[in-house]
């Protein structure tokens, strides 16, 4: 009952509860939003009901550019270790929203061409100045300057790898175009510096384009080429492109059926850079990426979150959960004094039980707690709003200004002329039937979490902080950390709170769907649903392994299909 | 008049297939210099600066403690308050007869964007909803708007088309750190495409990449036969890039399409600025040599040192005669770089605004934008262009804030930084009559109509912008 009152409260102040996007998140600005369907009325719809293609849930696709993270990793691929982090950076900052790939936020072209030119350029240069790595690059030994033959191999291998795709015969032809430079330098290698440059330039090197072909059972729908789909899984499963191993199931038509893809994928989960692939999306998704403490607090509590990924999910296998239910924590001497744990000995970092402290698993960790810092102290409501947002996929809007009461400032904590202490301060969004609908799914569970700081040491009391009344002391009560996540329970504590998630049927849910906008750079609309809930039902299956969830996404079928245009 | 330009393809054509080599490409540039010498040009240009801030934090005293100057409407020799301490500063005094840069900035207080509260329509060039997400479509472009989209092109852009050129936009912060919803707070300039829609253009926030885009420009300063040679090679590739892409556009599907036309468009303006020969470069004009790259951090990435590197490329911009027409922004709007390393308040420039205690840190994160300003108008002015003046002269230069200070729509508040209330621009220039160094109070204008003032100074004769009309009279 006190759910339904809620939810009533909620959507009379636009908290939809649904996971759409945030009206002030990515998809508010001019480029194209979620939930757009291409077509009106939906692939194959019937009178009768739902069409093949509706219940296959393929969905909405575009050209995805490279992320710098795609870039680097490709580049290395194709060339080695020819550019610098600080290389790559010419690109522009990929938005993470929290992914870093999602293809809506794209909209930087000018950069992306200038750099592109700049990079290339530079990548080609160095690779082909030390002469091994350069005829280990071109394949054959040239007879001459103007030698057409070695070229032409050279190109045919090169762009097979630059476009994740074969050279059709007349690309083939105009890239042969290249020998000029090679006849007016006299230098073989002069061509082979415009070819590279030429691909690593190409529209389809930085962009994937899904052309894809008619699936005559499913109208509306693209089936992707085979190559399409081994760019598919090798940007998701690795960041990074397709190996020849891949290029060559492609080319042999073995990526058809789901057990074909599924076999890829099982061999491409073994490689290190699936495993890289793994720790950024956790990173990505809990926004630890960057960290806004000092450099040194920051590489330990990464080390210690990803130390936690390694061991629940890569090197033991356990149900994707445990990293919730852990009783231990990595740290070295330095966080283990900043947690108030038992320290492991100078120079050293070892797993630390957590005993009584209150803390468990993932949610205890200082990289996850920095979330919803704001104005030098913890934000109950930004805090909330991480959980809503990130573990149950409930995004919560902004409110509307129209319905916003006299005197609130949206950017602000709410402060009060009679108190610093927060509990009281952040009453009043409980005051306003408008503004409680929404901050009722929110606040309350920040201050289940208030006892640790925004770098998740523990603590008992408030600080006065830039958002409090500069005029009235700093808070002297305690800090009580009461949290209740509205309809589910009360909770105290990271632990407790970890145990109302457990309990749950959300965040199993909301991992497989974070999971999806991973794999798809884009949020999930309503005609994705039926695959997404096929994905969410396999987890459950597979007793949460994040390996099974990650194998039954690709092998779904409308993991290699996409909406008609 | 537009500028002399010589087409590659025109010489390839002319040259009946032959092959350009190296001493055709050194009589181009040496027929640029020619057309220099003759005085022909037309000098005048465009420039606009952007800081995402406001002029006040809330509930405190606002800028008129702060910024506003007490000097009465029209009066030269302001007084210089916290926020604008930069214009005072000796470092920019003139050499020689020692006047401040002040005397060539002037300040217009009173502007105004017209805003609604409580769910009602958005006014004629003016916004509701919001103020983060919606304020500045009115503020560049005149358009109203309430659904947070760019309804028409920004004044850099229409100049740019009306003088010839294509605008240089730069950007000194270089992410947006922790705000997910940086992507359309990281721009300010806007165009129409040709079939009608609005479209972003995307500033260029790193500088190898913008020294590169000006200084490997065909025709600036002299040549070396290595950067002939690598000239001709960048062109040799983007011959065999542009079909390709061309073909592309055929084999996709309409959405997709859309996006990619962006892109390739920019290949194109690349393919053209290395083949097209610009007109000559001002005696002021010398590479200057790629600076390192200040390391890009969580919450700080040296943008005290990239504002300055950003004010010497859009001034050398200008002195080779790449382009007429530039934007520079300094900060993201809603803007949350620390504060702490230029300012020491351990929070961020947006933070700064929301805490009433910290008026006097708001100008300061002013002062620190503005004292950039002054160094790249002080710059400007120290720099002698054709006929005698110096560059300023023939310039109009504007800088916006992203907010005012006083009525929110948001709340109703009436001493709030989610404002377009209170406004101020700073013009400096005297291209086409302006008058600097003055304390101008509008009294209620559209921060549109500076834009229109210092448009019309520069020679792009139009009325109106979206949907604000009229120059500042007193500017001239």
């Amino acid at each position: 009952m006190r759910l339904l009152i809620l939810m009533a409260l909620c959507v009379a102040a636009g908290c939809s509860g649904s996971a759409q996007p945030d009206p002030d998140g990515a998809g508010s600005g001019p480029g194209p939003s979620d939930g757009q369907s291409p077509s009106t009325g939906g692939p194959g719809t019937s009178p009768d009901g739902p069409g093949p293609s509706q219940e296959l849930g393929a969905g909405r696709s575009g050209p995805r550019r490279l992320t710098q993270r795609e870039y680097a990793n490709t580049i290395r691929a194709l060339l080695g270790d020819v550019l610098t982090e600080a290389d790559v950076q010419e690109l522009p900052a990929d938005a993470t929203t929290p992914f870093d790939n999602d293809f809506s936020t794209q909209e930087q072209w000018q950069q992306v061409v200038l750099a592109a030119e700049r990079l290339a350029e530079r990548a080609s240069e160095r690779a082909l100045a030390d002469p091994q790595r350069r005829s280990q690059l071109v394949g054959c030994t040239p007879q001459g300057a103007a030698d057409a033959e070695c070229l032409r191999a050279f190109i045919q291998r090169f762009g097979r790898q630059a476009l994740r795709r074969p050279l059709s015969a007349s690309e083939l032809d105009t890239l042969d175009d290249a020998l000029q430079a090679a006849s007016e330098a006299n230098d073989f290698h002069a061509a082979v510096d415009v070819v590279i440059r030429a691909l690593l330039q190409d529209t389809e090197f930085l962009y994937r384009v899904e052309r894809g072909t008619p699936d005559p059972e499913h109208p509306g729908v693209l089936r992707l080429t085979d190559f399409e789909v081994a760019s598919r899984l090798a940007y998701f499963l690795w960041q990074a492109p397709p190996d020849e191993a891949l290029l060559d199931q492609a080319a042999a038509g073995k990526l058809r059926t789901p057990e074909q893809v599924r076999a890829a994928a099982q061999r491409m989960l073994s490689d290190p850079r699936a495993a890289e692939a793994i720790q950024r999306f956790h990173a990505l998704w809990l926004s630890y990426e960057v960290l806004p403490q000092s450099a040194e607090l920051a590489s330990r509590l990464r080390t210690e979150t990803r130390a936690l990924v390694q061991r629940v999910l890569l090197d033991e296998q356990r149900p994707w959960l445990d990293l919730f239910r852990s009783n231990e924590t990595y740290v070295d001497a330095l966080l283990a004094e900043h947690y108030g744990l038992a320290s492991p000995p100078a120079g050293t970092s070892k797993w630390v039980p957590y005993g009584t402290s209150g803390r468990r698993g993932i949610l205890s960790h200082g990289a996850v707690l920095s979330n919803g810092a704001h104005y030098g102290d913890t934000s109950p409501t930004l805090r909330g709003k991480f959980v809503q947002s990130r573990l149950f996929c409930t995004d919560i809007p902004k409110p509307d200004p129209a319905t916003l009461p006299p005197g609130v400032v949206l950017d602000k904590p709410p402060t009060s002329s009679t108190t610093n202490c927060k509990v009281e301060r952040y009453a009043a969004h409980s005051e306003v039937g408008l503004c409680a609908g929404c901050h009722q799914l929110m606040d309350p569970i920040g201050f289940g979490l208030e006892n640790y700081d925004g770098s998740g040491r523990f603590r008992t009391m408030e600080p006065k902080s830039a958002g409090s009344n500069s005029d009235l002391p700093a808070c002297q009560t305690p800090i009580a950390g009461n949290g209740e996540i509205p309809g589910v329970g009360t909770f105290h504590g990271p632990s407790e709170l970890t145990e109302l998630l457990l309990g749950g049927e959300r965040l199993d849910a909301c991992a497989a769907t974070q999971l999806y906008r991973f794999a798809m750079g884009r949020r999930e609309a309503g005609q994705d649903r039926p695959y997404l809930d096929r994905v969410i039902a396999a987890f459950r299956g597979s007793g949460h392994r994040f390996d099974e969830l990650i194998l039954a996404l690709v092998s779904d079928p409308a993991f290699s299909r996409r909406l008609a245009q | 008049m537009k500028s002399f330009k010589l087409s590659r393809r025109t010489v390839l054509r002319g040259a009946a297939g032959a092959a350009v080599g190296l001493p055709m490409l050194e009589a181009m540039i040496g027929s640029r210099d020619a057309l220099a010498a003759t005085g022909s040009l037309s000098p005048t240009r465009f420039l606009l600066c952007f800081g995402g801030q406001s002029l006040g934090a809330g509930d405190g005293a606002g800028p008129t403690a702060t910024y506003i100057p007490n000097a009465p409407h029209g009066s030269s020799n302001y007084d210089l308050k916290v926020a604008l301490a930069p214009f005072g500063l000796a470092e920019f005094n003139k050499p020689g007869d020692g006047s401040p840069v002040k005397s060539e900035i002037t300040v217009v207080s009173g502007l105004r964007v017209p805003a609604t509260g409580g769910g009602a329509a958005p006014p004629p060039a003016g916004w509701n909803g919001l103020f983060h997400t919606n304020a500045h479509v009115p503020l560049l472009s005149g358009m109203r708007t309430s659904n947070n989209a760019m309804k028409g092109p920004t004044a850099d852009q229409v100049a740019a088309e009306a003088l010839g050129c294509s605008a240089f936009g730069y950007r000194v912060q270089p992410r947006s750190y922790r705000d997910p919803d940086g992507t359309h707070k990281s721009r300010i300039s806007y165009r129409r495409l040709a079939n009608g829609s609005i479209t972003p253009v995307d500033p260029i926030a790193n500088l190898q990449v913008a020294y590169d885009k000006l200084f490997s420009l065909p025709g600036l300063g002299s040549a070396s036969p290595e950067e002939l040679a690598r000239l001709k090679r960048r062109r040799s590739v983007l011959d065999l890039v542009l079909p390709r892409a061309n073909q592309l556009l055929g084999q996709v599907g309409a959405a997709d399409r859309e996006r990619l036309e962006r892109h390739f468009e920019e290949i194109r303006n690349l393919e053209r600025a290395l083949a097209e020969q610009t007109t000559g470069a001002g005696a002021a004009c010398k590479k200057l040599p790629t600076p390192r790259e200040p390391a890009i951090g969580a919450v700080y990435s040296e943008e005290e040192a990239r504002a300055r590197l950003y004010c010497d490329l859009v001034h050398m911009g200008f002195a080779c005669n790449a382009t007429r027409v530039s934007t520079l922004m300094f900060t993201f709007l809603q803007c949350f770089m620390s504060a702490s390393p230029l300012i020491g308040v351990n929070t961020d420039v947006h933070e700064l605004s929301h805490n009433p205690s910290n008026d006097i840190n708001v100008a300061k994160m002013i002062a620190w934008h503005l004292k950039h300003f002054a160094y790249l108008v002080a710059k400007l002015r120290d720099t002698p262009d054709v006929g005698g003046k110096s560059m300023l002269d023939n310039m109009a230069v504007v800088f916006l804030h992203e907010g005012g200070f006083g009525y929110s729509p948001e709340n109703g508040g009436t001493r709030e930084p989610h404002s377009t209330e209170g406004m101020t621009a700073l013009v400096a220039g005297r291209a086409g009559g302006l008058r600097p160094g003055r304390h101008v109070v509008a009294g209620g204008k559209h921060p549109v109509n500076v834009l229109l003032s210092a448009m019309n100074a520069v020679g792009v004769n139009v009325n109106q912008l979206g949907e604000v009309s009229g120059v500042i009279p007193e500017l001239f």
